[in-house]
Formats: structure tokens, sequence, C-alpha cells
């Protein structure tokens, strides 16, 4: 988990709480009192990188990685509301998260991977 | 950024939340999601001697039918009434406002209480409170009350809460049956507060027609919002084009009306890349929201859009959460 901003505009500081994606920057520590929180470290099955990780891994999804962990917490949230989505949903869900590196497409690209894995995943 | 030092306080009800803050005479502050507060206190740009948290009251939050109104509780989330189905039966032009509220994670945390008592000008909840005529109810020590919208919002950040009331709910009139609704913001990115919003609601009757176009354009306190009935769209009137049918081609260029003059602020997006553009597109947001527009909400609305004008170069105030110029919201409603 990233500090970038540190008001709300960046999306580095994204961690989900109790199951939904919140702005870690925007949440007093007693407001999360007996929440349950996740951080991009929850993602991995110990050595074995969650589809995510391996899609934006495969696609030059990062670069610097700074803004990588609020993104995969961000998208995580995105699929499991649409896990099927447009590009033009998938850049819309990738709006409050700014990356400097990429330029976006291969995180796009990324996604859409990830998306058919976790759907051919589900299927099975 | 750090805050200044402010005592915590998670109400254990309603008296308990108000009592505090009347303790505190003015200087304490109701916390609901944080989203626009948190900010503000790291930034220091406000330093309340207490935070009131809501969280802990049972009740304040939920969506319920009450008979010609919807009724949301305070601390219901923005996301919750976004999503709700009742909310997207009697109130549709609710849901079609909310989803250009930041972004999801925003709304996961940001309250319907929380954006109406913080009355940012550019907030979509408190153009949408004004433009169906909802009503906020407010408890203090005097007991409660119920405040219209028109006499709610005041100006900037300003409301008529007195500073030891608590904001319990919002009562929003549904919509006619049959009425349309169209949304359109002219933004940075997506989920960046809107340079210009446009919000439209046509009501139309069984053959099609439109039965009721709406009648007000009310806008929360102080920027120009006026009625104006778009040319196609006069009772009686068949609406838009059928769907289907080739819509009008989107202009490449935020639209500019021919009858008011509305120069483009001097901060205005650069879409060469000075600003950064919806993430991977090069485009501003606003075209995107005009393909989403089915057929005949996009002919009602083109026809609105120059009803909406942009205070020209007035920049935002530093208390703002977001830098930019400043920025339009209206509402159209069927009502
Ligand atoms: C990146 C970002 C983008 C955003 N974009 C938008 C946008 O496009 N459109 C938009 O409308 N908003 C936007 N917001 C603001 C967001 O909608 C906030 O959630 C909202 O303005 C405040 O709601 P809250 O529940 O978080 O309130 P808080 O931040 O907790 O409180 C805000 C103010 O209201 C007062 N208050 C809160 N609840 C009550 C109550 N029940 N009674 C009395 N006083 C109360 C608080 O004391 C405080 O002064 C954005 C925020 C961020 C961080
Ligand atoms: S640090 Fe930028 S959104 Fe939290
Ligand atoms: S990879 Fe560097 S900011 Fe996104």
């Amino acid at each position: 988990m990233h500090v970038g901003c540190e008001h709300g505009v960046c999306g580095a500081c994204t961690v989900l709480l109790d199951g939904r994606t919140a702005r870690s920057c925007c949440t007093l520590a007693v407001q999360a009192d007996g929440a349950e929180i996740g951080t991009v470290e929850g993602l991995a099955a110990g050595s074995r990188l969650h589809p995510l990780q391996e899609a934006f891994w495969a696609h030059h999804g990062l670069q610097c990685g700074f803004c990588t962990p609020g993104i995969l917490m961000t998208v995580q949230e995105m699929l499991a509301d649409n896990p099927d989505p447009t590009d033009e949903e998938i850049r819309e869900g990738l709006s409050g998260n700014i990356c400097r590196c990429t330029g976006y497409q291969f995180i796009v690209d990324a996604v859409r991977e990830a998306a058919a894995v976790l759907r051919a995943d589900r299927a099975h | 950024m750090k805050p200044a030092p402010f005592e915590y306080v998670r109400a254990r009800d309603l008296d308990h939340a108000v009592a505090v803050l009347a303790e505190h005479g003015g200087d304490a502050k109701v916390l609901a999601g944080g989203q626009s507060l948190v900010p503000l206190l790291a930034m220091r740009l406000t330093q309340p001697t207490a935070l009131v948290d809501l969280a802990g009251i049972d009740g304040l939050a939920g969506v319920t039918d009450d008979g010609t109104h919807v009724r949301i509780g305070a601390m219901t989330r923005t996301r919750t009434v976004e999503t709700d189905p009742l909310v997207a039966a009697a109130v549709p032009l609710l849901p079609a406002a909310l989803r250009h509220v930041g972004h999801v994670t925003i709304r996961n945390r940001g309250t319907a209480g929380g954006s109406t008592a913080h009355a940012d000008p550019a907030a979509e909840l408190p153009a949408v409170l004004r433009a169906l005529d909802a009503e906020i109810l407010a408890t203090g020590p005097a007991g409660s009350r119920t405040i219209p919208a028109a006499a709610f919002f005041e100006g900037f950040l300003q409301t008529a809460l007195a500073p030891d009331e608590v904001l319990t709910a919002l009562r929003v009139p549904k919509q006619a049956p049959a009425t349309r609704v169209a949304v359109e913001e002219l933004a940075r990115r997506h989920g960046d507060f809107a340079l210009v919003a446009v919000f439209a609601a046509v009501r139309l009757d069984p053959a099609g027609l439109v039965a009721e176009p709406g009648s007000r354009w009310p806008g929360p306190g102080t920027f120009r919002c006026g009625p104006r009935r778009p040319s196609n769209c006069s009772p009686g009137r068949p609406r838009g084009p059928p769907r289907g049918a080739r819509r009008p081609t989107p202009s490449p260029r935020p639209p500019t009306p021919s009858t008011t003059s509305t120069p483009r602020p001097p901060t205005a997006p650069d879409r060469r890349g000075a600003h950064p553009p919806l993430p991977g597109t090069g485009r501003p947001a606003g075209r995107e929201e005009r393909r989403r527009m089915s057929p005949e909400t996009a002919a009602t609305t083109a026809a609105a859009v120059p009803v909406a004008s942009p205070s020209t170069g007035r920049r935002s105030p530093p208390t703002s959460t977001r830098a930019g110029p400043s920025r339009t919201s209206c509402a159209r409603t069927a009502g």
C-alpha cells in the first residue's frame, strides 16, 4: 500500500475495508475499528500470484509500481461488480487511480486478460 | 499532512451527538464518510476541536419507501443509494446523477447526508435535491425539523443547518412514472467534479409523446441556472429520434452554445495533454458520457445544453478538495 496525494485524488492508497474499496488517506484509523482490511499483500496465495498480478506482469501493467497496489485493489472490486467489462468501462473504473508511468493502455490490456481468466476460473 | 489535534467522539445515539456538538459551541464537526472532511482536516483547512462520528448510531442508514417520497438515511453510502432498486425505480434522476460523484471508491464511503451537509456547489446530490424539491430532516437541541431543499442550500459550502444540528435523512419526492432522465457532465476526467452539468427529465405519455418536459433548472446556490424548455421538447411532440436512429454526431469539442456566450474557462482542459485525459483515451470524459445516452435522451439533452454555462474563469476556492475552474450543476425534472 502506498501513499501519494493524501487527499483522495490519486488512488495509490486504496485498500479494501469490509470488502469494498476505500481511500485509506481519507479514512481515520478509528473509523476502521473492528473492520476487516485487505491490501495488495493479501492477493497472492503464498508464492502463487493472483490472476490479476499475473496479468499485470505479463502485460507490463506496471513500471515503477507505485500506483499498482491501489490499482489492483480497485480492479479487484471492478471485476467483482462487473466480470466482463468493456474497455470503456475498464477505463472509467480506473479513472480514480493515477499512473504516471504506463500511459494506462497496458493496464487496460492486463485487466481485460485478468477478467477473462477469472471468468474462466469461475466457470470451472 | 497531519490534522491539528482534535477530540474524537463516537456518538452512541442522536441525542449524544447533538449534546456533544452543543457542548463544543460550534467548534465540533460531524464525521460521516470523511471523504470531504478528512482531506480538509489533513490540509488544516478546518480545525475542529472535536469530531462526532455518526457511524455507530443505529437507524441512520438505509433507503425506505415513504409513500410519495423515498427516505434516505443520512449515513446511507452514496454507492448504496446509487445501486438501490427502489431509488432506481422511484427517483431515476438520483442514480443517473450519483454515478458521476467521484469514483466507486469515494462513493463506497461518502454518505448522502455528508454530501448534502457539505453543500459543494458542484456536487451532484444537492443539485438533485434542489431540482426535485426534496426535504432535509435535521435534529438539534430544540428537536427535529424539516427544511425544504430550496431553503437548505444557502451558498458555497453553506446550509441552513445550525452547528449543533445533525442531518438525519433526506425525503426525495418520487418522480412520475415514465419519466426519462439524462445527466450529462463535462469534466476533465471521469469522476472529477463537473465543469458543466446538465440534468434533464422528460415524462412521456403512453404514445411516446412528450407529456411534461420539466420546468425548472435549479442549482444549489450561487451560479447561473435557469429554466429553459428545449425547442424540440414541448408537450405533445414526439420524443427525439426513435431508438436505433442515427444519433446527432457528437461534437469533438465541449458544446459551445450559440445562444449564450460561454467562453471556455482559462483553465479548461488542454486536450493535447497538459491535463490528464480519461486514462488511455486522450479524450475528455464528456464525450464518453454522451455516447452512453439513449437516442431520445440525447436529443432532449443536446437541446438543453445551452442552458448551463460555466461561470467564466472563477477558480475553485481553496477549501475545495479539488483544484480547477468553477463548475455548474443544473437539473431539470418532470415534477
Ligand atoms: C477524489 C474525490 C472526488 C470527489 N468527487 C466528487 C464529485 O464529483 N461530486 C460530489 O458531489 N462529491 C465528490 N466528492 C466528495 C464526496 O462526495 C464526499 O463523500 C461528500 O462530499 C461528503 O460526504 P461524506 O459522507 O464523506 O462527509 P464528510 O466528509 O464526513 O463530511 C462533510 C461535511 O459535512 C458535515 N456532515 C456530514 N454528515 C453530516 C450530518 N449527518 N449532519 C450534519 N453535518 C454533516 C461534516 O461535518 C463536514 O463538514 C469527491 C471526493 C473525493 C475525495
Ligand atoms: S494517497 Fe492519493 S488517494 Fe490516498
Ligand atoms: S507504474 Fe509508475 S505510477 Fe503507475
